[in-house]
């Protein structure tokens, strides 16, 4: 069909055409350029949305932000296009469309939120909003422009429908930084934009309402959407707690899903935290007092600490630890996730923490299940620094079974040391004591300690051997958290972290992953 | 009729649903093809079930023609590797006795407990089941059982419920099993989802009541006990009755009782509600249980299931066998004034075997022992056992596909489904790091017509069980075809007696086990109910009733 003439034709009759008739009152015409004044300061806030939760998300917000501005820029023109394929009932469609853009673009974040932890629907459905805002948005300004074609010449009518969208434009990418994002938070800004959509489509079907057929239609439907998009944004705090769980403090500036964890770095004032699917591993901040307090009392411990097993510790940082100490020979680290080695091997600020640890002639990186690898071999070590994450899943729960303990003490030497990490005291003080009980059962001479970590709390470990030893003194000198005087304290747990009656956990009764859900659900 | 639930099944529809069969259920009838096809076409595959050619071979009289071409002396000829056979031979080598042979028509021994491997994406193998996948965790009174796990190495020692203590990791691993329902996993075997209280309140009346049967009778028998043998008779009346029969008297009507109840059925008996005796159908909740806390047994497991005993049996013996003959088909046993003679063949070559034995073990099901005698007393009882025809399917998986709900566990349920689910071979195994690992999915086949079942089983291609199987699953995991890159399905014609109502109790199975001179029969069937410790006990009555024969001394182990 052919597009219409966008002159003004003065012999059309306002009382016999439906898509006339804002001339007859005055703030009729201000009235629409208010419209698509909000219009795009709502397509400009949902592709700031889009573009920060995906750099959010993703990281690397150079990439998120060009591919998120130029798919949308890509759809408006698609949107523009489609619009000449609207003929009849232009006021309809333009206030359906509004309802559109309210419902998917309010609920743009949410979905992104939801779907984040999905590898394989994020991204599908980040560009997928992208592509339908955009066009959706891309449709309206036009539609806007032809509806208000009666009312002005052609000339003055481009010039006030452009201006006021560039200002709409310039007034939301202020606001969003400054007041929405702050104020309301990502997932509450995106419905705020749907709600203006609504309201948009509210106030349109008033102003149109000559030339639409089923004004009262339209009227309950939007009043719909904007209950729907009330009710979200009410409730927007709970649904963000569940969804954004795992959205961090600092920005992002390292993001990968390997096949096991989703591996996240994040950098916070000048410090960078290593998350594995959502749990902080070690902020840099306050590592070292967490890795001294993991390796050095056990390597202490150990008459002549010659080789070396790290199982876990992917990051390279107890290796750091390990190394400082001049009899070490030989370092094995067993750690499932190549993800990770390969970070604390080739990311800058992450070697720079490590020094290089991985890299040392003496440190041999397995990438491997540590179960399976230690039912393999049957060479004896000096000290085992157990640092697996906290039993937060099932299969992380078997490597804290009295069947794992059984194992390693089938890998250390009858003279051996070994220091595991055993989630907090204070936290999870189930969690903790099982880990004692189960180590125990199988023979170990257990000493628990711990260590103040700020980013963690009151941070737990276990001493062990295979035969009673004393509390440890004597650490390096050039330590920054450690001191011969100081060691002893780790030893004294404090009155709310008093031992208590736990079961040992087996790999067919998983006590721990259960205790530490209890303790720990969020 | 007695009035039901207001959401339970009458009886009538109740029936007419079970009558669909899980075959009906599965594959939406014959030639209706209702099974999505896979989206991926090239998922490999094929059965890889065996013996059943050579089977059918000798049941149509095409085997055993001719003069024996060798002949070949034994002390105890044991005819069928399963491990009622293997038992015996275990038996009888504990006792000393050498110069055993074995044959048996499969490649392999091991019977329904026979485990086998896929290829890895890695290139290695993964170990997985081919039929039974668990034991529980016997009670020490169970006293052949426990001799064999301690000869095995897998015992180490008694625990202080008066079990039979094993490693920790012989053990399911936590979490052992989720259902789901409508596509959502939850822990356990009870769907929470959807339930009511009434639900609820019912499977606790259930539990009280099974409780109430964990007890001994005057006689200090317990009421149903393992080996079945030993249960006490006070409660035989309850064999004369279908388990739907018991469910509706005792007002067990609803659909989610009826779903567990028959879940249990058709899991661990093979049949369906109505087919199945009200006396099994208590035994399997009672039997194993504590008296005194009332606990169940917990299950012993391995990544290649039962077959992880099959090899403990087959290295005990080995010293005290002269032959293992695989492939190999028995034609004719026949009892002697002293001793026995059988005939066996190989299926492959057509070699046949004269054996002269001091006494023959018919280690096979009755449908097979039927026909090996031509003189049989026990003819009409062996004629009444009925089988189930189960498939058993190993599916490779490049990875675990998406999954809701609870995460993944030993044994996964799909409420409403024909099927059992599936049971994650690589639960048992360490390697995170490596990702894939094999399903064995389970279908047992509660028609009530197990003939036509069974014909249906054989004669549906390939292509129609995988697509019924990925259907099934496709349910829980949307995205199952992705992931898949392999599946083996066995079939297994006769993989369950069906203990029918009637059959614990009638007598048929003292007729069909009773020796006839020196030849002796050891099959689970002789139980009425296809369990490894059963088919474990009947090897062991069968060996010491040789032993006694023998004249050789030692304390039972019955």
């Amino acid at each position: 069909m052919e597009s219409r003439d966008l002159a003004v034709d003065p012999a059309t009759d306002p009382a016999t055409d439906p898509d006339r008739g804002l001339a007859g009152r005055p703030l009729g015409l201000n009235l629409a350029f208010a419209v698509v004044f909000l219009v795009s300061a709502c397509g400009l806030g949902y592709q700031l949305v889009a573009g920060t939760t995906s750099s959010y998300l993703l990281g690397d917000s150079v990439t998120q932000f060009s591919f998120t501005i130029g798919l949308y820029l890509f759809a408006l023109g698609i949107g523009s296009y489609l619009s000449k394929f609207v003929d009849r009932n232009l006021a309809t469609v333009f206030v359906r469309v509004e309802l559109a853009v309210a419902v998917i673009g309010g609920i743009s974040a949410l979905t992104l939120f939801f779907a984040w932890e999905s590898e394989l629907w994020f991204r599908p459905l980040l560009y997928g909003e992208i592509l339908i805002i955009g066009t959706l948005v891309g449709i309206e300004i036009p539609l806007l422009v032809r509806l208000l074609e009666e009312e002005l010449e052609l000339k003055e009518l481009i010039a006030r429908v452009l201006s006021w969208d560039y200002v709409g434009a310039l007034v939301s990418a202020l606001l969003f930084p400054l007041i929405l994002v702050p104020r309301l938070g990502l997932a509450r800004a995106a419905l705020a934009f749907g709600l203006v959509n609504a309201l948009v489509a509210l106030w349109s079907i008033s102003l149109f309402s000559d030339r639409l057929s089923r004004p009262m239609a339209l009227r309950i439907q939007s009043g719909f959407v904007v209950a729907l998009l009330a009710v979200l944004f009410s409730q927007a705090a709970q649904l963000t707690t569940i969804a954004e769980h795992t959205i961090y403090a600092g920005e992002i500036v390292h993001a990968r899903t390997s096949p096991y964890q989703r591996v996240v770095v994040t950098r916070s004032n000048k410090s960078h935290q290593l998350f594995l699917s959502g749990a902080l591993q070690f902020n840099s901040e306050d590592e070292y007092r967490y890795h001294e307090a993991l390796v050095h009392p056990a390597m202490a411990s150990s008459l002549d600490p010659r080789r070396v097993l790290i199982l876990g510790g992917g990051d390279g940082l107890a290796a750091r630890e390990v190394l400082r100490h001049p009899s070490v020979e030989k370092v094995v680290l067993v750690d499932l996730d190549p993800a990770v080695t390969d970070l604390a091997r080739t990311f800058q600020p992450f070697v720079d923490l490590n020094e290089g640890s991985l890299d040392d002639p003496r440190v041999e990186v397995v990438n491997a299940d540590a179960m399976a690898w230690m039912e393999t071999g049957a060479n004896l070590f000096d000290v085992a620094i157990v640092d697996f994450p906290d039993p937060h899943s099932f299969s992380v729960g078997k490597l804290y079974t009295d069947t794992f303990y059984g194992l390693l003490m089938k890998r250390v030497a009858p003279d051996g040391v070994v220091a595991v990490q055993s989630t907090s005291p204070r936290l999870a003080p189930n969690s903790y004591w099982c880990i004692a009980e189960t180590m125990e059962s199988v023979g170990f001479f257990v000493r628990p300690y711990h260590a103040a970590v700020p980013s963690f709390g009151e941070w737990g470990f276990m001493l062990a051997a295979q035969r009673e030893i004393p509390v440890p003194s004597d650490v390096p000198d050039d330590l920054r958290f450690l001191s011969d005087d100081y060691v002893p304290n780790l030893f004294v747990l404090p009155r709310d972290a008093q031992r208590r009656e736990v079961e040992v956990n087996r790999l067919s009764t998983q006590s721990l992953v259960r205790y530490y859900d209890d303790e720990l659900k969020p | 009729m007695r009035p039901t639930g207001r959401r339970g099944l009458s009886r009538r529809t109740a029936l007419k649903a079970a009558a669909a069969g899980s075959l009906g259920s599965l594959l939406g009838g014959v030639g209706c093809g209702a099974a999505r096809a896979s989206l991926r076409k090239d998922i490999p595959g094929g059965f890889v079930d065996d013996g059943v050619e050579s089977g059918h071979r000798f049941r149509d009289g095409g085997m055993g023609r001719g003069a024996p071409a060798k002949e070949e002396r034994c002390r105890v000829l044991i005819i069928g590797g399963g491990v009622a056979g293997l038992s015996a031979a275990w038996r009888l080598a504990r006792q000393g006795v050498k110069d055993i042979a074995i044959v048996e028509l499969g490649s392999a021994v091991g019977g329904t407990s026979r485990g086998g491997a896929m290829s890895t994406v890695a290139g290695g193998s993964l170990p997985c089941p081919f039929g039974a996948h668990y034991l529980p965790q016997p009670r020490t009174e169970q006293l052949a059982l426990a001799a064999f796990l301690k000869d095995a190495g897998i015992a180490t020692g008694v625990t202080a419920d008066g079990r039979v203590a094993v490693a920790d990791r012989d053990f399911v691993r936590d979490p052992a099993e989720r259902v789901a329902g409508l596509g959502y996993f939850e822990e356990g075997l009870w769907l929470r989802a959807g339930t009511s209280p009434e639900d609820d309140a019912a499977l606790v009346r259930f539990e009280s009541i099974m409780a109430e049967h964990m007890r001994l009778d005057g006689d200090g028998r317990r009421l149903f006990d393992l080996p079945v043998a030993r249960s006490s008779a006070s409660m035989q009346a309850l064999d004369g009755m279908s388990a739907l029969q018991w469910a509706e008297e005792n007002g067990f009507t609803s659909e989610r009782m009826r779903w567990y109840l028959e879940y249990a059925s058709r899991d661990d008996l093979g049949a369906a509600l109505q087919d199945t005796s009200a006396w099994a159908l208590i035994h399997y909740f009672t039997a194993r249980g504590n008296l005194e806390s009332k606990e169940s047994a917990g299950y012993l497991t391995w990544p290649d299931g039962n077959a992880r005993l099959v090899r403990g049996l087959e290295s005990l013996i080995e010293p005290a066998l002269v032959h293992k003959r695989t492939g190999e088909v028995a034609v004719e046993v026949t009892p002697g004034a002293s001793g026995a003679t059988a005939t066996t063949v190989n299926a492959a070559t057509g070699a046949m075997t004269r054996w002269t034995a001091d006494a023959v073990v018919v280690a096979a099901p009755q449908f097979v022992a039927r026909r090996l005698l031509r003189e049989d007393p026990a003819a009409k009882a062996r004629a009444a056992f009925r089988y189930s025809p189960w498939i058993v399917a190993n599916l490779h998986l490049s990875e675990r596909p998406e999954s809701r709900g609870f995460p993944y566990a030993w044994d996964s349920i799909i409420h409403g489904s024909a099927s059992l689910g599936y049971v994650d071979a690589g639960h048992q195994l360490d390697r995170e790091d490596e990702r894939d690992t094999v399903w064995t999915w389970y279908l047992p086949v509660i028609d009530s017509d197990e003939r036509a079942a069974r014909q249906e089983l054989l004669t549906r291609p390939f292509e129609s069980w995988r697509d019924a199987i990925l259907d099934d699953l496709r349910g829980v995991h949307s995205n199952i075809d992705d992931v898949v890159t392999r599946i083996d399905v066995w079939r297994w014609g006769h993989a369950m007696v069906k203990p029918t109502p009637g059959t614990m109790w009638g007598g048929m199975r003292a007729d069909a086990a009773a020796p006839i001179g020196n030849v002796h029969f050891a099959h689970s069937d002789l139980s009425g109910i296809a369990l490894f410790e059963e088919a474990n006990w009947q090897g062991t009555r069968a060996a010491e009733e040789i032993l006694k024969g023998l004249g050789i001394a030692g304390e039972s182990l019955l």
